[in-house]
């Protein structure tokens, strides 16, 4: 990317030195562009100041740490809007902050969801201080950098339509679709790239077979057991089937009705009753989605936590802010994450890690607690759905 | 399970379930038409072309029991029989 090419493409290959040397290349970014320009950056700066590789690994998780700085800023802001004490607001901010998971996710493993929560949580504080153009403009950039945030999209408009009536619902979806798309494009016709290239990368997110933190796992448990039966080709042909590769779309549908019968129930025009509203809404949105998509990464999580911290202030006890994410970051160790980056001490320490956790019986063992670990995580999540529904 | 039931029987669910079978034919045939265009073959992948006989039986069975759902429920809702 460094050097023009597309963040998609289907092999990047490793650089002697830096990076993974366990395979001879990466399959390409399923993202739209920004996070890959972001690390042709990195490799830019560190080709212009090679220090060490620990650096090059330390400006790529700079953007990240960053994103989860500002994020607990604006957690602040928007606790101190529904608290108006700011005690409470500083602490809920450092209680997000100084999550184990939150830093598990940024500084260990690199990943960049902070940057989207971020943009979305910007939405929210922008939405309920009545500058809904910006409010748009700030989902539409964390759709950008990655397209999760679009699950979120329908709750603003319904929040709008409600508030300012249907035309400022109508160009808050157009703001908030056209923003990232022609952002999205810009590098794509500067650069040349394969257009349906790109589209293809984004859209086969949609096409994932079942996995990670969701009941779903229990496809790899099965496939481990009973390699005959449950085949790949079995496996795909169960999670191409269209109820259940867009189960999360009738999850979402749910999830906004929940929230429009919320938004009725509230009479006040109160701000702290809109942001209310607006927090539950988004926490529907993500428990739907995580309830019923086939493919949940750990870091999914992080999108709900905001949320919970901000509603523990009032209704929700704070033990559901800390079992969901203990939850997801029991399940990462399971999935042996952190040995991921053991070749980082030695390339045979990983080699060893990796024939164990591919090999029967051990391989067995970590897909059995995997789907433990999901079962009752999800199970806690119909529980927090419940629980926050009751609240009025 | 009695929940469940209870869930289900609910009018307001039925139309949630039905409207989403709709929309799932919606985005088959839109991104079926798209892909036709040489340039956006990739729409191609929203669709599910791919499915194997039986899942293609079983998905087509599925909308057609939807079609019907929606007109029965259609039939007691705004007409007022059954």
């Amino acid at each position: 990317m460094a050097h023009g090419a597309s963040p998609t493409q289907q092999k990047v290959f490793y650089v002697e030195g830096l990076g993974q040397p366990t395979y001879p290349y990466v399959s390409g970014l399923g993202y739209p562009s920004p996070w890959g320009l972001y690390l042709a950056l990195v490799y830019k700066t560190y080709q212009l100041l090679p220090i060490s590789p620990y650096f090059y690994y330390f400006l790529i998780k700079l953007l990240p740490i960053t994103g989860d700085l500002i994020a607990a800023y604006i957690i602040y802001r928007l606790a101190l809007e529904y608290t108006n004490n700011i005690e409470r607001a500083r602490k809920f901010s450092l209680v997000f902050f100084l999550c184990p998971f939150v830093i598990f996710i940024s500084s260990v493993w690199g990943m960049f969801d902070s940057i989207p929560i971020l943009f979305t949580l910007i939405a929210i504080l922008l939405l309920i201080y009545e500058k809904p153009y910006w409010s748009a403009f700030s989902l539409g950039v964390g759709i950008l950098f990655k397209v999760i945030p679009v699950i979120y999209l329908p709750v603003p408009l319904l929040f709008l339509r409600k508030k300012r009536g249907v035309r400022d619902a109508v160009l808050y979806l157009l703001i908030a679709v056209v923003v990232p798309f022609i952002l999205a494009l810009i590098p794509i016709i500067f650069y040349g790239w394969e257009i349906s290239e790109a589209t293809v990368t984004v859209f086969s997110q949609t096409q994932r077979r079942g996995g990670s933190l969701t009941y779903w796992n229990i496809a790899a448990l099965l496939k481990n057991l009973f390699p005959n039966i449950f085949s790949v080709e079995a496996l795909n042909s169960l999670f191409s089937f269209p109820p259940i590769r867009y189960l999360w779309i009738l999850g979402l549908i749910a999830a906004y009705l929940l929230y429009e019968e919320r938004q009725t129930e509230i009479h006040s025009d109160a701000r702290v009753d809109s942001l209310r509203a607006l927090l539950e809404g988004f926490s529907f949105a993500t428990i739907g989605f995580l309830l019923t998509r086939p493919f949940v990464p750990e870091q999914f999580v992080l999108y709900l936590l905001p949320f919970l911290i901000i509603l523990s202030a009032s209704n929700l006890p704070k033990k559901y802010y800390r079992l969901t994410w203990g939850f997801a970051l029991v399940f990462a160790l399971v999935n042996f994450y952190p040995f991921a980056f053991a070749y980082l001490m030695d390339i045979e320490f990983w080699n060893i890690f990796n024939y164990l956790i591919n090999t029967s019986p051990f391989s067995t063992v970590r897909y059995v607690m995997q789907f433990a670990v999901a079962i009752v995580f999800d199970w806690f999540l119909v529980k927090l759905l419940f629980k926050m529904r009751k609240k009025t | 399970m009695k929940r469940l039931a209870s869930i289900l029987k609910d009018r307001r669910t039925q139309y949630c379930i039905i409207f989403w079978i709709l929309l799932l034919k919606a985005i088959d045939i839109v991104a079926r038409l798209l892909s036709e265009v040489a340039s956006l073959q990739f729409f191609a992948m929203l669709g599910f072309e791919s499915l194997s006989v039986g899942s293609r039986l079983i998905w087509d069975g599925l909308f057609i029991f939807a079609v019907f759902w929606l007109g029965y429920r259609v039939w007691n809702d705004v007409f007022g029989f059954g």
